[in-house]
């Protein structure tokens, strides 16, 4: 495979799962410091606030994301500090479209959902435990796209994320329930776009009552 | 392109060209093995001076052979592909009767050379030309048993009617396992195809596996690769076998293959090999890790009964491999401990030596070496009639005075008459160990019962039952 590809900035990849009726966590795309107040009473604080910037994969790397934003002056100095940061790290000012404020969500299991279209086995969805350590436990299991309920409730329990998820050591159990279905819909949506090449949901968390995918990063073809 | 492979298997006239008599030749290796099957159509050696070899009148051209030759096996040098196919071309205008080749001959697209990579192409455009069917190059062939065929060059195969079907990208490990099976207890084991792909040239093993996965002589299927480039399309392929019979996959090839170039977590974390993994699941495709665990699984899907659950109980006569068998089945996570019902419990304490310990732990009776032949099968039978037990592992070790033969008699007849009341469920017979065992192992193995040489091979080939009966109940 050789056609050019682009990796769609969070906010763009969170409209493209919306449509395909996956919920994100509610975000709002402020461009300017003069809206961040009334983005700010919309989401609520204690929020996230992170760079939108096009073609940014790692952004927690280059200091753009600042949690546990508790009230504005924190926000005003948060968005300071990210735009600083970003144009120290040589992104390039055109690119940088501006912060992208969410509620923060504490507790919980951080999942990693993942799809992928392999050279040889076509579309693929990933899931395991998340987070930034996702790479070094490989604590992850695939199952080809699409998927069956029964093979997303399969691929979870290949995973110890499904002993976390059912309550280890008297933490709340997760919403197993939210989060096959949520892989289901992973599934399709990568089966049915070809376009997509590669998609990360990282993390997902998963709560006693829901799941939130705080953050995603989809690679399309162009 | 016809998808009938059946004159691979079963031709009525075949050629050997590049017969040899010299016994250290491939060339000859095949004659011989195609006589020895019982083939009863006619075989004609083909070679440069038209010897005759092992009594068989020899040809030195294709053209000339006066009967019907429906498959021709090559397996002279590469370099003589422009002669072979000269002759071929010639029958082919004359009597046009070839269906299908084995190339068993290497030097071909394998060994990356220009004449190699033009020789394979010379075959391949004959082929769709007269539209022949060819497996190979580089392949050791093909064997039917039901056929009485057996168009290979491997060494010692014992051609035993069963229902296990091996498709191999590799001739290497295709003919270990076979030549394996001679060793074990009973000389044999049963089984119905087995064809090897080499090169793919023209079959390649999704076109193998769809038509041997369709051999209603097939009741389990086992593959060895090491990759394919439609991975997809060979897991589907396996999938739909699987729906009708077990499939049994032993997949190589794990550290080579990284994982694509990517951005993404996903993408970084996708070798194929992880892929494979839960795509075969997915598929209700068991998948096993070593060649000892693809014979073992294939012959316990071929002739035991899939297990109704997964509570197996553990009767043994010694502490040590009991604990061992124990240790594997928690590793395995596919296990649980049956809870048998008091009369079960007082009857084995009936049945059984006084200091046994029967069941403390729940699902495990340690009858020691004070049991006689019929105690142990006595206490087997009890277990078996348990509708709490799904299938049992039965671990004995020989003593000097123990009757092995006996009790392997004992399990014989007592399985017989389960399976006239209805009750068939899978036993797992551990016999240790070495040579001494293997007369009473034979016994077993000669009536259907597959032995296994370890309490942890026999956990395995039981997860993998267990596994297929799930994957099938939910079906996946």
């Amino acid at each position: 495979m050789s056609e050019s590809r682009k990796v769609l900035d969070e906010y763009d990849a969170f409209q493209l799962l919306e449509q395909a009726g996956i919920a994100v966590v509610p975000t709002k795309l402020v461009c300017s410091q003069e809206q961040l107040a009334e983005a700010a009473r919309e989401i609520g604080f204690p929020l996230v606030c992170k760079i939108s910037a096009a073609g940014l994969a790692h952004k927690t790397e280059i200091g753009g994301v600042k949690v546990g934003i508790t009230d504005m002056a924190e926000l005003q100095a948060a968005w300071d500090s990210i735009m600083e940061q970003a144009l120290q790290a040589s992104v390039p000012r055109q690119d940088i479209r501006g912060v992208l404020l969410q509620p923060m969500i504490s507790g919980g299991t951080e999942c990693i959902i993942g799809g992928m279209r392999n050279d040889s086995f076509g579309p693929v969805v990933m899931f395991g435990l998340g987070g930034v350590t996702a790479e070094v436990y490989q604590d992850v299991s695939f199952r080809l796209a699409p998927l069956r309920r029964i093979d997303a409730e399969s691929m979870i329990a290949d995973t110890s994320a499904s002993v976390l998820l059912s309550g280890y050591r008297g933490a709340a159990k997760g919403d197993v329930e939210a989060l096959a279905d949520l892989l289901v819909a992973v599934g399709t949506l990568i089966a049915g776009n070809e376009r997509i090449l590669e998609l990360d949901m990282n993390p997902v968390v998963v709560q006693q009552r829901k799941v939130a995918v705080l953050d995603a990063m989809l690679t399309v073809s162009c | 392109m016809d998808a009938n492979l059946s004159f691979l298997f079963a031709p009525s006239g075949c050629a050997v060209f590049g017969a040899s008599k010299d016994p250290r030749k491939a060339g000859h290796q095949i004659v011989k093995n195609i006589l020895d099957s019982g083939y009863d159509a006619p075989v004609t050696p083909v070679s440069l001076k038209g010897d005759d070899v092992l009594g068989l009148a020899g040809y030195s051209d294709l053209a000339d052979i006066p009967h019907q030759v429906e498959l021709v096996v090559m397996s002279a040098p590469a370099a003589s592909t422009p002669m072979f196919l000269y002759q071929l071309e010639r029958r082919m205008e004359v009597q046009h009767d070839v269906k299908a080749l084995i190339i068993a001959a290497a030097g071909f697209a394998e060994i990356g050379t220009e004449a190699g990579i033009g020789y394979q192409q010379a075959l391949v455009d004959f082929c769709r030309r007269y539209s022949i069917r060819m497996i190979g190059p580089n392949c050791v062939g093909a064997v039917d048993v039901y056929e009485h065929f057996n168009a290979t060059f491997i060494a010692d195969i014992a051609m035993h009617p069963g229902g296990i079907s091996v498709v191999s990208q590799s001739g290497a490990v295709g003919a270990w396992l076979l030549m394996n099976w001679r060793s074990s207890p009973a000389g044999r084991v049963g089984f119905s195809k087995f064809v090897t792909v080499g090169n793919m040239a023209d079959v390649d093993i999704i076109e193998a596996l769809e038509y041997v996965g369709n051999d209603e002589r097939t009741r389990v299927m086992g593959l060895y690769i090491e990759g394919s480039p439609q991975a997809r399309k060979l897991v589907e392929t396996l999938g739909s076998i699987a729906e009708r019979k077990p499939v049994v996959v032993l997949k190589v090839g794990r550290t080579e293959e990284g994982a694509q170039a990517a951005a993404s977590h996903t993408g970084s974390l996708a070798g194929n090999d992880a892929v494979y993994d839960g795509a075969l699941k997915q598929h209700g495709i068991i998948r096993v890790r070593t060649i000892e665990e693809l014979s073992d699984t294939m012959r316990s899907c071929d002739t035991l009964p899939l297990p109704a659950g997964n509570r197996f109980f553990v009767l043994t006569q010694a502490g040590g491999p009991g604990i061992f068998c124990v240790d594997e089945m928690a590793g395995s996570g596919k296990f649980s401990a049956p809870v048998i019902t008091q009369a079960s419990k007082s009857k084995l304490r009936d049945v059984l030596p006084p200091i046994a310990s029967i069941c403390e732990p729940e699902g495990h009776a340690d009858i020691t070496a004070a049991a006689t032949a019929r105690q142990h099968v006595d206490a087997l039978e009890v277990l078996l009639r348990d509708d709490g037990v799904d299938g049992v592992f039965f671990i004995t070790v020989a003593t000097l005075f123990l009757d092995l033969e006996e009790m392997a008699e004992g399990i014989v007849s007592l399985m017989e008459k389960l399976a006239s009341e209805g009750i068939s469920k899978p036993v797992i017979p551990v016999i240790i160990s070495g040579n001494w065992v293997k007369p009473a192992r034979a016994v077993l193995e000669k009536n259907e019962i597959p032995t296994f040489e370890s309490p942890d091979r026999g956990v395995r080939a039981a997860a993998n039952l267990i596994f297929y009966a799930e994957s099938r109940r939910s079906g996946a």
